[in-house]
Protein backbone atom coordinates (compact mmCIF):
# COMPACT_ATOMS: atom_id res chain seq x y z
CA UNK A 1 0.00 0.00 0.00
CA UNK A 2 1.71 3.48 -1.10
CA UNK A 3 0.85 6.23 1.05
CA UNK A 4 0.94 9.78 -0.52
CA UNK A 5 3.83 12.01 0.13
CA UNK A 6 1.30 14.92 0.82
CA UNK A 7 0.11 12.49 3.82
CA UNK A 8 3.72 11.74 4.57
CA UNK A 9 4.44 15.49 4.81
CA UNK A 10 1.03 16.36 6.97
CA UNK A 11 2.52 13.45 9.42
CA UNK A 12 5.76 14.98 10.12
CA UNK A 13 4.05 18.82 10.41
CA UNK A 14 1.76 17.17 13.06
CA UNK A 15 4.70 15.87 14.80
CA UNK A 16 5.49 19.74 16.16
CA UNK A 17 1.71 20.53 16.68
CA UNK A 18 0.27 18.99 20.16
CA UNK A 19 -2.65 19.35 19.80
CA UNK A 20 -5.55 20.05 17.16
CA UNK A 21 -9.29 21.35 17.22
CA UNK A 22 -11.51 20.88 14.88
CA UNK A 23 -14.53 23.06 14.96
CA UNK A 24 -17.20 21.71 12.73
CA UNK A 25 -20.58 21.74 12.12
CA UNK A 26 -23.79 20.20 9.79
CA UNK A 27 -25.11 23.53 8.26
CA UNK A 28 -23.45 26.86 7.13
CA UNK A 29 -24.16 29.88 9.27
CA UNK A 30 -24.20 28.58 12.47
CA UNK A 31 -21.20 30.73 13.57
CA UNK A 32 -18.79 28.49 13.38
CA UNK A 33 -16.15 30.50 12.01
CA UNK A 34 -16.50 33.16 15.03
CA UNK A 35 -16.47 30.29 17.67
CA UNK A 36 -12.62 29.07 16.07
CA UNK A 37 -11.49 32.25 16.47
CA UNK A 38 -12.39 32.78 20.36
CA UNK A 39 -11.12 29.44 20.43
CA UNK A 40 -8.06 29.66 19.37
CA UNK A 41 -7.82 33.66 20.34
CA UNK A 42 -8.78 32.69 23.95
CA UNK A 43 -6.06 29.80 23.44
CA UNK A 44 -2.86 32.60 22.31
CA UNK A 45 -4.06 34.60 25.32
CA UNK A 46 -3.41 31.96 27.76
CA UNK A 47 -0.02 32.13 26.20
CA UNK A 48 -0.15 28.76 24.02
CA UNK A 49 1.43 28.95 20.92
CA UNK A 50 -1.61 28.51 18.42
CA UNK A 51 -2.49 28.32 14.90
CA UNK A 52 -5.31 28.66 13.15
CA UNK A 53 -6.32 27.58 9.33
CA UNK A 54 -9.79 28.61 7.43
CA UNK A 55 -10.26 25.28 5.83
CA UNK A 56 -13.27 26.65 4.21
CA UNK A 57 -12.40 26.49 0.58
CA UNK A 58 -15.66 28.20 -1.28
CA UNK A 59 -16.36 30.71 1.25
CA UNK A 60 -13.62 32.12 3.60
CA UNK A 61 -14.03 34.59 6.08
CA UNK A 62 -11.85 34.11 9.29
CA UNK A 63 -9.66 36.65 7.19
CA UNK A 64 -12.60 39.46 7.85
CA UNK A 65 -12.53 38.55 11.81
CA UNK A 66 -8.76 38.51 11.76
CA UNK A 67 -7.70 41.35 9.11
CA UNK A 68 -4.64 40.42 9.57
CA UNK A 69 -1.58 41.20 6.60
CA UNK A 70 -0.22 38.06 4.97
CA UNK A 71 2.98 38.47 4.05
CA UNK A 72 3.19 36.25 1.20
CA UNK A 73 6.74 34.99 1.72
CA UNK A 74 8.12 31.70 2.16
CA UNK A 75 10.79 29.96 3.74
CA UNK A 76 12.63 26.76 4.40
CA UNK A 77 9.65 25.15 6.05
CA UNK A 78 6.87 26.50 4.09
CA UNK A 79 5.10 29.65 3.36
CA UNK A 80 5.25 32.03 6.40
CA UNK A 81 1.60 32.25 7.66
CA UNK A 82 0.18 35.56 8.67
CA UNK A 83 0.19 36.76 12.43
CA UNK A 84 -1.95 38.49 14.64
CA UNK A 85 -3.35 38.64 17.94
CA UNK A 86 -0.39 36.13 18.78
CA UNK A 87 -1.91 33.44 16.39
CA UNK A 88 -0.65 31.99 13.32
CA UNK A 89 -3.45 32.17 11.00
CA UNK A 90 -3.78 30.54 7.49
CA UNK A 91 -6.48 30.89 4.51
CA UNK A 92 -6.61 30.25 1.02
CA UNK A 93 -8.17 33.75 1.01
CA UNK A 94 -4.14 35.04 1.13
CA UNK A 95 -3.86 33.49 -2.45
CA UNK A 96 -6.86 34.40 -4.39
CA UNK A 97 -8.00 38.16 -5.43
CA UNK A 98 -10.79 39.34 -2.85
CA UNK A 99 -14.32 38.60 -4.35
CA UNK A 100 -13.27 36.05 -6.81
CA UNK A 101 -15.00 32.89 -7.00
CA UNK A 102 -13.43 29.43 -5.58
CA UNK A 103 -15.03 26.91 -7.84
CA UNK A 104 -12.60 24.44 -6.40
CA UNK A 105 -13.58 20.77 -7.73
CA UNK A 106 -13.96 17.50 -5.46
CA UNK A 107 -10.88 15.95 -5.31
CA UNK A 108 -8.86 18.93 -5.79
CA UNK A 109 -10.78 20.27 -2.45
CA UNK A 110 -9.15 17.40 -0.68
CA UNK A 111 -5.69 17.87 -1.39
CA UNK A 112 -5.82 21.56 -1.70
CA UNK A 113 -6.82 21.93 1.92
CA UNK A 114 -4.34 19.49 2.99
CA UNK A 115 -1.77 21.59 1.22
CA UNK A 116 -3.15 24.75 2.96
CA UNK A 117 -1.55 22.97 6.16
CA UNK A 118 1.10 21.20 4.65
CA UNK A 119 2.63 23.87 2.86
CA UNK A 120 2.00 26.35 5.70
CA UNK A 121 5.45 27.04 8.16
CA UNK A 122 3.46 26.61 11.72
CA UNK A 123 6.34 25.95 13.83
CA UNK A 124 5.80 24.56 16.85
CA UNK A 125 2.29 24.68 18.36
CA UNK A 126 0.88 23.86 21.12
CA UNK A 127 -2.55 24.24 19.40
CA UNK A 128 -3.76 24.65 15.90
CA UNK A 129 -7.15 25.30 15.74
CA UNK A 130 -9.29 24.06 12.19
CA UNK A 131 -12.01 26.01 11.11
CA UNK A 132 -13.50 23.45 9.22
CA UNK A 133 -16.17 23.73 6.42
CA UNK A 134 -19.69 22.90 6.96
CA UNK A 135 -20.79 19.40 5.78
CA UNK A 136 -19.17 16.30 5.33
CA UNK A 137 -17.69 17.07 1.98
CA UNK A 138 -14.19 15.59 0.29
CA UNK A 139 -12.47 18.42 2.32
CA UNK A 140 -13.81 17.54 5.73
CA UNK A 141 -13.01 14.23 5.02
CA UNK A 142 -9.19 14.68 3.66
CA UNK A 143 -8.58 16.88 7.22
CA UNK A 144 -10.17 14.19 9.32
CA UNK A 145 -7.57 11.84 8.02
CA UNK A 146 -4.65 14.33 7.95
CA UNK A 147 -5.02 15.00 11.68
CA UNK A 148 -5.76 11.57 12.88
CA UNK A 149 -4.43 10.95 15.68
CA UNK A 150 -4.18 14.31 17.17
CA UNK A 151 -7.92 15.75 16.08
CA UNK A 152 -10.31 16.53 18.11
CA UNK A 153 -13.71 17.95 17.28
CA UNK A 154 -16.21 20.49 18.81
CA UNK A 155 -19.56 20.52 17.17
CA UNK A 156 -21.55 23.83 16.78
CA UNK A 157 -25.35 24.27 16.63
CA UNK A 158 -28.11 25.69 17.02
CA UNK A 159 -31.25 25.10 19.00
CA UNK A 160 -33.50 24.41 15.94
CA UNK A 161 -35.00 20.91 15.37
CA UNK A 162 -33.80 21.46 11.64
CA UNK A 163 -30.81 20.65 12.46
CA UNK A 164 -30.73 17.48 14.60
CA UNK A 165 -30.37 15.63 11.22
CA UNK A 166 -27.14 17.29 9.83
CA UNK A 167 -25.55 17.28 12.89
CA UNK A 168 -26.63 13.28 13.61
CA UNK A 169 -24.49 12.72 10.24
CA UNK A 170 -21.67 14.71 11.28
CA UNK A 171 -21.15 13.14 14.66
CA UNK A 172 -21.53 9.62 12.74
CA UNK A 173 -19.30 10.71 10.25
CA UNK A 174 -16.50 11.44 13.43
CA UNK A 175 -17.40 8.29 15.04
CA UNK A 176 -16.68 5.98 12.17
CA UNK A 177 -13.66 7.88 11.45
CA UNK A 178 -12.20 7.83 15.63
CA UNK A 179 -12.08 11.61 15.69
CA UNK A 180 -13.15 12.14 19.29
CA UNK A 181 -15.76 14.61 20.14
CA UNK A 182 -15.10 17.26 22.79
CA UNK A 183 -18.37 18.58 23.24
CA UNK A 184 -21.23 20.41 21.61
CA UNK A 185 -21.75 24.05 21.26
CA UNK A 186 -25.35 25.59 21.03
CA UNK A 187 -24.48 28.95 19.01
CA UNK A 188 -27.62 31.88 18.38
CA UNK A 189 -29.61 30.01 21.79
CA UNK A 190 -31.01 33.53 22.63
CA UNK A 191 -31.11 36.96 22.57
CA UNK A 192 -30.90 39.32 25.21
CA UNK A 193 -33.84 42.21 24.87
CA UNK A 194 -33.72 45.30 27.97
CA UNK A 195 -31.59 42.69 30.48
CA UNK A 196 -33.86 39.83 29.99
CA UNK A 197 -32.67 36.51 28.74
CA UNK A 198 -34.88 35.21 25.29
CA UNK A 199 -34.93 31.47 24.02
CA UNK A 200 -35.07 31.69 20.04
CA UNK A 201 -36.83 28.14 20.04
CA UNK A 202 -38.74 26.38 22.45
CA UNK A 203 -36.28 23.72 22.83
CA UNK A 204 -32.56 22.76 22.30
CA UNK A 205 -31.74 20.34 19.48
CA UNK A 206 -28.09 20.56 21.11
CA UNK A 207 -29.04 19.04 24.32
CA UNK A 208 -30.98 16.32 22.35
CA UNK A 209 -28.55 15.46 20.84
CA UNK A 210 -25.77 15.34 23.64
CA UNK A 211 -27.83 13.26 25.44
CA UNK A 212 -28.29 10.78 22.68
CA UNK A 213 -25.27 10.30 21.22
CA UNK A 214 -23.60 10.97 24.92
CA UNK A 215 -21.83 14.18 23.72
CA UNK A 216 -20.88 17.27 26.08
CA UNK A 217 -22.94 20.06 26.15
CA UNK A 218 -20.23 22.67 26.37
CA UNK A 219 -22.71 25.41 26.94
CA UNK A 220 -24.99 27.62 24.49
CA UNK A 221 -24.20 31.37 22.98
CA UNK A 222 -26.38 34.14 22.65
CA UNK A 223 -26.91 35.50 19.15
CA UNK A 224 -25.36 39.38 20.02
CA UNK A 225 -25.27 42.04 17.34
CA UNK A 226 -22.08 43.35 19.76
CA UNK A 227 -19.56 40.53 18.09
CA UNK A 228 -20.51 42.00 14.51
CA UNK A 229 -20.39 45.77 16.01
CA UNK A 230 -16.48 44.46 17.64
CA UNK A 231 -15.41 43.21 14.10
CA UNK A 232 -16.63 45.98 11.81
CA UNK A 233 -14.24 48.54 14.58
CA UNK A 234 -11.41 46.30 14.04
CA UNK A 235 -12.19 43.84 17.30
CA UNK A 236 -12.31 40.10 17.77
CA UNK A 237 -15.74 38.43 19.15
CA UNK A 238 -13.83 38.12 22.01
CA UNK A 239 -14.25 42.00 22.47
CA UNK A 240 -17.85 41.92 23.25
CA UNK A 241 -18.22 42.11 25.94
CA UNK A 242 -21.57 39.84 26.36
CA UNK A 243 -19.39 37.16 24.27
CA UNK A 244 -16.28 36.92 26.25
CA UNK A 245 -18.43 36.80 29.05
CA UNK A 246 -20.96 33.97 27.60
CA UNK A 247 -17.92 32.20 26.16
CA UNK A 248 -15.16 31.95 29.12
CA UNK A 249 -17.44 29.08 31.05
CA UNK A 250 -17.21 27.24 27.74
CA UNK A 251 -13.82 27.63 27.06
CA UNK A 252 -12.97 26.41 30.37
CA UNK A 253 -14.94 23.23 29.84
CA UNK A 254 -12.86 23.01 26.55
CA UNK A 255 -9.56 23.29 28.27
CA UNK A 256 -10.30 20.72 30.80
CA UNK A 257 -11.04 18.72 27.99
CA UNK A 258 -8.12 18.67 25.76
CA UNK A 259 -5.70 19.54 28.72
CA UNK B 1 12.86 25.01 -0.83
CA UNK B 2 8.95 23.26 -2.27
CA UNK B 3 11.10 21.05 -3.40
CA UNK B 4 12.91 19.62 -0.44
CA UNK B 5 9.29 19.36 1.52
CA UNK B 6 8.39 17.38 -1.56
CA UNK B 7 11.41 15.30 -1.63
CA UNK B 8 11.03 14.64 1.79
CA UNK B 9 7.38 13.62 1.55
CA UNK B 10 8.25 11.26 -1.52
CA UNK B 11 11.31 9.92 0.81
CA UNK B 12 8.91 8.93 3.48
CA UNK B 13 6.52 7.66 1.88
CA UNK B 14 8.90 5.40 -0.16
CA UNK B 15 10.68 4.29 3.53
CA UNK B 16 6.81 3.51 4.77
CA UNK B 17 6.31 0.93 1.69
CA UNK B 18 9.29 -0.38 2.21
CA UNK B 19 9.05 -1.11 5.87
CA UNK B 20 5.66 -2.64 5.28
CA UNK B 21 6.80 -5.04 3.31
CA UNK B 22 10.33 -6.34 4.51
CA UNK B 23 12.69 -4.31 1.69
CA UNK B 24 15.82 -4.95 2.30
CA UNK B 25 16.91 -2.61 -0.58
CA UNK B 26 15.71 0.13 -2.48
CA UNK B 27 17.14 0.16 -5.99
CA UNK B 28 14.95 2.18 -8.05
CA UNK B 29 11.81 4.83 -7.59
CA UNK B 30 9.86 6.57 -10.92
CA UNK B 31 8.33 9.75 -9.47
CA UNK B 32 5.17 11.30 -11.93
CA UNK B 33 5.65 15.05 -11.48
CA UNK B 34 2.67 17.12 -12.78
CA UNK B 35 3.68 19.99 -14.82
CA UNK B 36 1.36 22.41 -12.68
CA UNK B 37 3.55 21.69 -9.37
CA UNK B 38 6.31 23.73 -11.23
CA UNK B 39 9.38 21.73 -9.51
CA UNK B 40 12.99 22.05 -10.22
CA UNK B 41 13.82 18.35 -10.90
CA UNK B 42 17.31 18.75 -10.26
CA UNK B 43 17.21 20.46 -7.08
CA UNK B 44 14.30 17.44 -5.84
CA UNK B 45 16.17 14.39 -6.97
CA UNK B 46 19.23 16.10 -5.18
CA UNK B 47 16.95 16.40 -1.90
CA UNK B 48 15.92 12.75 -2.07
CA UNK B 49 19.69 11.62 -2.61
CA UNK B 50 20.74 13.93 0.34
CA UNK B 51 17.53 12.32 2.38
CA UNK B 52 18.16 8.81 1.31
CA UNK B 53 22.09 9.10 2.49
CA UNK B 54 22.91 6.17 5.26
CA UNK B 55 19.41 4.59 4.64
CA UNK B 56 18.17 1.24 2.52
CA UNK B 57 17.21 3.94 -0.37
CA UNK B 58 20.69 4.87 -0.59
CA UNK B 59 22.30 4.72 -4.05
CA UNK B 60 18.56 4.02 -5.55
CA UNK B 61 18.06 4.95 -9.29
CA UNK B 62 15.47 7.96 -8.94
CA UNK B 63 13.61 9.03 -12.21
CA UNK B 64 11.47 11.96 -12.82
CA UNK B 65 8.53 11.60 -15.35
CA UNK B 66 6.99 15.20 -15.99
CA UNK B 67 3.04 14.89 -17.02
CA UNK B 68 1.99 17.96 -19.40
CA UNK B 69 -0.96 19.92 -17.69
CA UNK B 70 -3.74 20.03 -19.89
CA UNK B 71 -6.98 22.12 -19.30
CA UNK B 72 -10.90 22.14 -20.59
CA UNK B 73 -13.46 24.35 -19.97
CA UNK B 74 -16.71 22.42 -19.24
CA UNK B 75 -18.52 24.77 -20.68
CA UNK B 76 -17.57 26.05 -24.28
CA UNK B 77 -15.13 22.46 -24.85
CA UNK B 78 -12.17 24.58 -25.20
CA UNK B 79 -8.88 22.65 -24.60
CA UNK B 80 -5.77 24.55 -23.71
CA UNK B 81 -1.90 24.13 -22.17
CA UNK B 82 -0.22 25.33 -18.82
CA UNK B 83 1.55 28.35 -20.30
CA UNK B 84 -1.52 29.61 -21.66
CA UNK B 85 -3.37 29.25 -18.67
CA UNK B 86 0.00 30.60 -16.50
CA UNK B 87 -0.18 33.69 -18.59
CA UNK B 88 -3.71 34.12 -18.13
CA UNK B 89 -3.33 33.61 -14.30
CA UNK B 90 -0.44 36.14 -14.05
CA UNK B 91 -2.29 38.88 -16.33
CA UNK B 92 -5.38 38.83 -13.66
CA UNK B 93 -3.78 37.83 -10.14
CA UNK B 94 -2.82 40.96 -8.02
CA UNK B 95 0.75 41.45 -7.43
CA UNK B 96 0.31 40.98 -3.40
CA UNK B 97 -0.50 37.26 -4.09
CA UNK B 98 2.70 36.20 -5.23
CA UNK B 99 4.60 34.54 -2.80
CA UNK B 100 8.73 35.82 -2.49
CA UNK B 101 10.98 32.85 -1.93
CA UNK B 102 14.02 32.83 0.37
CA UNK B 103 16.02 33.69 -3.07
CA UNK B 104 13.60 36.97 -3.71
CA UNK B 105 12.01 35.24 -6.83
CA UNK B 106 8.26 35.61 -6.53
CA UNK B 107 6.04 32.67 -7.28
CA UNK B 108 2.58 31.96 -8.51
CA UNK B 109 1.01 30.46 -5.16
CA UNK B 110 0.57 27.39 -7.60
CA UNK B 111 3.81 26.12 -7.10
CA UNK B 112 3.19 25.66 -3.29
CA UNK B 113 -0.71 24.33 -3.50
CA UNK B 114 -1.11 23.52 -7.31
CA UNK B 115 -5.08 22.80 -6.77
CA UNK B 116 -5.15 26.43 -6.59
CA UNK B 117 -5.69 26.32 -9.86
CA UNK B 118 -9.27 25.90 -10.15
CA UNK B 119 -9.56 28.71 -7.90
CA UNK B 120 -7.23 31.67 -9.87
CA UNK B 121 -7.95 30.05 -13.81
CA UNK B 122 -10.93 30.68 -16.02
CA UNK B 123 -11.21 29.77 -19.94
CA UNK B 124 -9.17 31.80 -21.90
CA UNK B 125 -11.71 31.71 -24.67
CA UNK B 126 -15.52 31.85 -23.19
CA UNK B 127 -14.16 33.17 -19.33
CA UNK B 128 -16.06 30.23 -17.55
CA UNK B 129 -14.52 29.40 -14.47
CA UNK B 130 -15.88 25.45 -14.88
CA UNK B 131 -12.78 23.91 -16.26
CA UNK B 132 -11.25 20.92 -15.69
CA UNK B 133 -7.55 20.21 -15.39
CA UNK B 134 -7.08 16.79 -17.18
CA UNK B 135 -3.41 16.02 -16.24
CA UNK B 136 -0.88 17.28 -14.95
CA UNK B 137 -2.17 17.87 -11.28
CA UNK B 138 0.48 16.26 -8.91
CA UNK B 139 3.58 13.98 -7.99
CA UNK B 140 2.82 10.34 -7.46
CA UNK B 141 4.90 7.58 -6.86
CA UNK B 142 4.87 5.34 -9.93
CA UNK B 143 7.08 2.66 -9.09
CA UNK B 144 9.29 1.21 -6.59
CA UNK B 145 11.66 -1.55 -7.73
CA UNK B 146 13.21 -3.27 -4.08
CA UNK B 147 15.40 -6.25 -2.91
CA UNK B 148 13.72 -8.30 -0.50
Amino acid sequence: MKKSPGLELAKKKLQKIANVVLVASGKGGVGKTMISSAIALSLARMNFKTGILDADLHGPSLHKILNCEFPAKSGAEGIIPCTIYGLKFMSIAFFVNENTPLPIRGDAKASLVRDLFVQTDWGELDYLVVDLPPGTGDEVLSLLTTFDPKGRAVIVSTPSLLSISVVERLINLLKREGVPIIGLIENMSYVYHDGEKIHLFKCSSSKILSRKYDIKFLGALPLDPGVEEAIVNGGTPLDSKLFAKEFRPIMKKIIEIIG
Amino acid sequence: MHEWSLAEGIYRAVLEFAESHNVKKILEVEIKVGELMQLDLELMKEAIVTLAQGSIMEGAKIEFSVEKAEFRCEKCGYEWNFETAKKEIKRRISKDKLIKDEAGSLDLPLHYIPDLVYALAICPRCGSSNILVTSGRDVKIQKIMVKK
